[in-house]
């Protein structure tokens, strides 16, 4: 049983990737914002974390530098997991040591295909 | 010492003046030294001789009886009363027997008088041979004496002593110091050098004096005010001699005020300019905030599409997210409607999100916000990696599929997320528009775009359909925002419209080019070139494109270097890679937006279209430098035959933006053809008849006046209403001409385009309509008329008048608009209202003459008044037949 943290702060888009998620046996684990997002990580030490880049109070390339910063969560994949589809959001995403990106909207068939490479290369 | 003299005139004239005094001088002592002392040597000759004569005649006698002391005595008074005279008396052995001097008595004379010469001539004497008398002088002793001789001649009184034989006896000689002579000579020599000197001084004194006062001061003067004007003062001299020193002043000052004078307009002129300036300045300055400010938007723009695309694509997720979990039924399972809904709400979606990520694609583009990664790129790849998501669509349509990459052109060299958008693009337009046959992409290398060293630099790829073809005109359209080529076909074809502007933008960023062709029916092909080597990105700036240049040069003939040489472009150096606003003035389509030509690859106006810079992109104007290169080189004429409805303004400026300004004042009633080079009006102007030619004057080569002149010359454009619409402000000059009227720049176009309709040339008339109760006048007219040439019909009323036009449409109006019964103002009425008929010429018969309040109903519509009651009938006819060539029948 993996267990997935999803940091959103938009409910229905947590929702809906819950809802996928856990068709495929997942554990999701549900984070709103950056502080939120830190203390959960710590605390339930996700397999996988898909990160929402901007969300409040501390964004989504900063909680990735502050976790990526730590030797525990060298090997966790973090998923970007944005609706910005500009060119540099990838990079910054990889810079800040995001493992990968996927864009919003996320296609529903594909999705947990692109979950399952992403835990597997982990 | 030369230049001394050579640069003062002062100089000169006192050179001149002691020249001449130097001259009569010389001349004067010359004169006076020899002839002086010739005139004194007579003078103490004849003396001499006076003296002689007394001597020998007092002394003839004690000779002759031999009293030798009278002669003594006598000789010894003479020795005392003339001290500088010494008498010799000798024989003709030469020795002396007597003598003022007693010592040299018995010396002979030799010893005295010491010189050969007067040896010989007393020799020449004793021989009775010369004169009786002779004197001469000779240096003794280093003085001059003057001695004069007589031979005493033997007589018969002496020949007791003597003897009868010998002619001569002996010589009385006086010897006389004539130095004394000369010293006064010399000293009247030093007396008039003494003058000489002191005349040479007074005239040195007084030249230099009068030089002074008359020509170096004077001189000076108008030096110093010279110097003054030269530094820009605006000196008048105000006393001056009145000689010719004066009327050179005089001059000086006469140019001193008419240059004040002109300096005076300059500088007004020049304060009008800089009022000028300053305005211009103050609305550079406004349009440059006003620049700015569109930039700051165009940023705040971007950044708010960039934002608004991240929150409409927060709920697309949720809204494409649930619709496809329900479509799974990963809730439990639907009916077909539902099923068949909920598709629908997901391909709306999915179409939604097309829509937002293409807009956000062309803002971020628009920006400049994009940032290539150039990498080398696998074409073959690539394309195989896009096919995967077209094959089941085209499957399903039964379309082929065929790809060929010739070879050399397997690897690109571009940004690979942009280079498989842009083909994605492509390649969806093909399938989206093709119902049968299909789609082939092939790739070569490109010709075009060569390296310096003639090595190829781009890929062109082309995709071609089997579909729908685009019309001709709408292919220029097709690369612009939102423009489907066809509105109906945007039902027909989702699609968001955005999908070639997305590729020309990404094309350009990658120095390429797109264009299509295509064929109604038949099919399209695109071609986009895209970078084959990495050198492409190498150089900031944009692509030489030799082939395009070779292609201008031809097109424009001028040298294909004005094309390569690098104009420079607000202080940057660019090149021309594309040539976007070819055939700007001399297209025939030219000056309608929508049909913008281009000129690729050597073809002109066939509705390609080169991929330009994004317009936010500075470098997007570079063609503008390269068309100013080449217009301001070889003024194009804008080609085009009117066709036979149209009415025509020839607009003949060498600014074609002055041109395309009056061509959309007047486009709605004529049509506008430009000229752009001044020398070739009066061609052009037969050539196209127009009704009327706007005209420009500060012109290249040949100004506007000679245009006018020669347009008012020539038989067949003399009758063209020319309107000067220019800069200047000169209708004195215009009107004399012949000019119809005259628009001073900043052009109004209401004005000019109501003045136009005013004054334009009436096509010749053929067709005449009469409106005449009178049987008897309409039949005269008739008459007339037929036998002139003219077609007419005739009406008796305005009702059957009205029914008539609106089935034949005349070129002139014939009205009798006083007899009551016809009511030909309500025929009148009709014809105002019509837009067909209100333009045609009228010529209006009156019985009578008409009162003010019909003048004023016909003010404007009437061309002639004919007054039937003034006229006999004669009269009438040749009225009627001027009125008709005023027309222009």
């Amino acid at each position: 049983m993996k267990t997935i943290l999803v940091v959103d702060d938009n409910e229905d888009s947590r929702e809906l990737v819950k809802k996928i998620l856990k068709k495929q046996g997942y554990e999701i684990i549900e984070a709103v914002d950056g502080e939120d997002a830190l203390a959960k990580a710590i605390a339930y030490r996700p397999d996988l974390i898909l990160m929402d880049i901007s969300i409040p109070k501390i964004d989504g390339y900063e909680v990735t530098k502050r976790l990526k910063s730590r030797i525990d969560f060298k090997d966790t994949p973090i998923i970007a997991f944005t609706a910005h589809a500009m060119r540099g959001d990838q990079e910054k995403a990889l810079e800040a040591g995001c493992d990968g990106y996927i864009s919003k909207p996320i296609n529903v068939r594909e999705f947990p295909e692109q979950i399952k490479i992403y835990l597997k290369e982990k | 010492m030369f230049k001394f003299i050579r640069e003062k005139i002062g100089n000169k004239l006192m050179l001149t003046f002691i020249g001449i005094i130097l001259i009569v001088m010389v001349i004067e002592m010359t004169f006076r030294i020899y002839f002086g002392v010739q005139d004194r040597l007579r003078i103490a000759e004849m003396g001499n001789k006076e003296v002689m004569d007394t001597i020998y005649a007092t002394m003839k006698h004690p000779l002759t009886v031999g009293d030798s002391d009278t002669i003594h005595r006598d000789l010894e008074e003479i020795g005392q009363k003339y001290k500088n005279i010494s008498v010799y008396l000798c024989d003709f052995n030469r020795d002396i027997s007597f003598s003022t001097d007693k010592k040299v008595i018995n010396k002979k004379i030799d010893q005295i008088i010491s010189s050969k010469e007067f040896i010989d001539s007393l020799n020449e004497s004793f021989k009775g041979n010369g004169d009786e008398y002779k004197s001469l002088v000779f240096n003794i002793q280093k003085r001059r004496n003057l001695i004069s001789v007589i031979p005493i001649k033997n007589a018969p009184e002496c020949f007791h002593c003597h003897g009868s034989s010998r002619k001569i006896l002996g010589a009385l000689v006086m010897k006389t110091d004539v130095e004394d002579v000369y010293k006064t000579v010399i000293d009247q020599r030093n007396r008039s050098l003494a003058l000489t000197v002191f005349a040479s001084l007074l005239a040195i004194f007084v030249t230099h004096i009068f030089v002074t006062k008359f020509i170096r001061k004077p001189l000076n003067t108008l030096v110093e005010a010279t110097h003054r004007f030269a530094k820009g003062e605006m000196p008048v001299i105000e006393k001056y001699p009145p000689d010719e020193i004066g009327t050179l002043i005089k001059t000086f000052n006469y140019m001193v005020n008419e240059v004040a004078k002109s300096k005076m307009e300059l500088e007004k002129e020049l304060t009008r300019r800089a009022r000028l300036l300053e305005e211009r300045d103050e609305l550079v300055a406004l349009l440059q905030k006003a620049n700015k400010q569109l930039k700051e938007l165009d940023t705040l723009k971007s950044a708010f599409i960039a934002n608004m695309s991240h929150e409409l694509r927060t709920p697309m997720n949720a809204i494409i997210g649930y619709t496809d979990l329900l479509l799974d039924e990963v809730d439990g399972p639907l009916n077909e409607d539902q099923k068949a809904s909920l598709k629908k709400v997901a391909a709306n979606a999915r179409h939604l999100l097309q829509l937002i990520n293409d807009v956000l694609d062309i803002s971020k583009i628009e920006s400049g916000k994009i940032e290539l990664r150039p990498k080398e790129v696998d074409l073959k790849g690539l394309i195989d990696s896009i096919m995967v998501t077209f094959e089941p669509l085209i499957a399903k349509k039964g379309l082929s599929f065929e790809l060929n990459i010739d070879n050399g052109a397997e690897k690109l060299y571009v940004d690979e997320d942009k280079a498989k958008q842009i083909l994605i693009n492509l390649i969806s337009n093909a399938v989206k528009f093709t119902h049968q046959g299909g789609i082939t992409v092939k790739a070569r290398i490109s010709e075009r775009g060569l390296d310096k060293q003639g090595n190829p630099q781009f890929v062109e790829i082309s995709v071609a359909d089997t579909g729908i073809g685009i019309k001709r005109e709408d292919l220029d359209k097709i690369f612009d925002k939102f423009a489907q080529a066809d509105v109906s076909t945007t039902r027909q074809y989702e699609g968001t419209g955005l999908g070639l502007s997305i590729v020309r933008g990404l094309v350009a960023l990658h120095k390429g080019m797109v264009w299509a062709e295509s064929e109604v029916g038949k099919g399209s092909t695109f071609y986009v070139l895209l970078p084959l080597k990495k050198e492409v990105f190498d150089n900031p700036g944009p692509v030489v494109e030799e082939k395009m240049a070779e292609t201008l040069s031809q097109y424009f003939e001028v040298p294909k270097e004005v094309f390569l040489e690098e104009p420079s472009y607000e202080g940057k150096s660019v090149r021309c890679w594309d040539y976007t606003q070819c055939g700007h003035v001399n297209c025939p389509e030219y000056g309608s937006s929508e049909k913008r030509c281009w000129l690729v690859l050597g073809t002109h106006c066939k509705g390609m279209r080169i991929a330009s810079w994004p317009e936010k992109v500075e470098a997007c104007r570079i063609c503008e430098v390269v068309r100013d290169l080449v217009l301001h080189r070889e003024p194009l004429i804008i080609e085009s035959k009117p066709s036979e409805k149209e009415k025509v303004v020839l607009a003949i400026d060498d600014n074609p933006d002055a041109i395309d300004l009056i061509r959309k004042y007047l486009e709605k009633d004529y049509k506008v053809i430009g000229l752009l080079s001044s020398e070739e009006a009066v061609k052009k102007a037969k050539e196209i008849k127009p009704v009327a030619i706007t005209l420009d004057i500060m012109m290249p080569k040949k100004d506007g006046w000679q245009v006018l002149k020669e347009l008012k010359e020539d038989k067949e454009t003399r009758d063209i209403p020319v309107i000067i619409v220019s800069i200047i402000d000169n209708k004195t000059l215009a009107f004399s001409l012949g000019a119809a009227d005259y628009f001073v720049k900043p052009l109004d176009g209401h004005s000019l385009l109501k003045k136009i309709k005013s004054i334009e040339i009436y096509k010749p008339v053929k067709k005449v309509f009469v409106l005449e109760r009178d049987e008897k006048t309409s039949k005269d007219l008739t008459g007339i008329l037929k036998e002139t040439g003219y077609e007419v019909t005739v009406a008796r009323d305005s009702s059957e008048a009205i029914n008539i036009v609106k089935l034949h449409k005349p070129d002139l109006f014939i009205v009798n608009i006083t007899d009551p019964e016809s009511s030909a103002f309500n025929f009148l009425d009709f014809i105002k209202g019509s837009p067909e008929l209100k333009e045609i010429p009228i010529i209006a018969l009156t019985n009578k003459e008409l009162t003010d309040e019909e003048k004023e109903a016909l003010d404007g519509r009437i061309k002639e008044v004919i007054n039937k009651a003034l006229f006999s009938e004669e009269e009438l006819i040749s009225e009627l037949k001027n009125s008709l060539k005023k027309i222009g029948g």
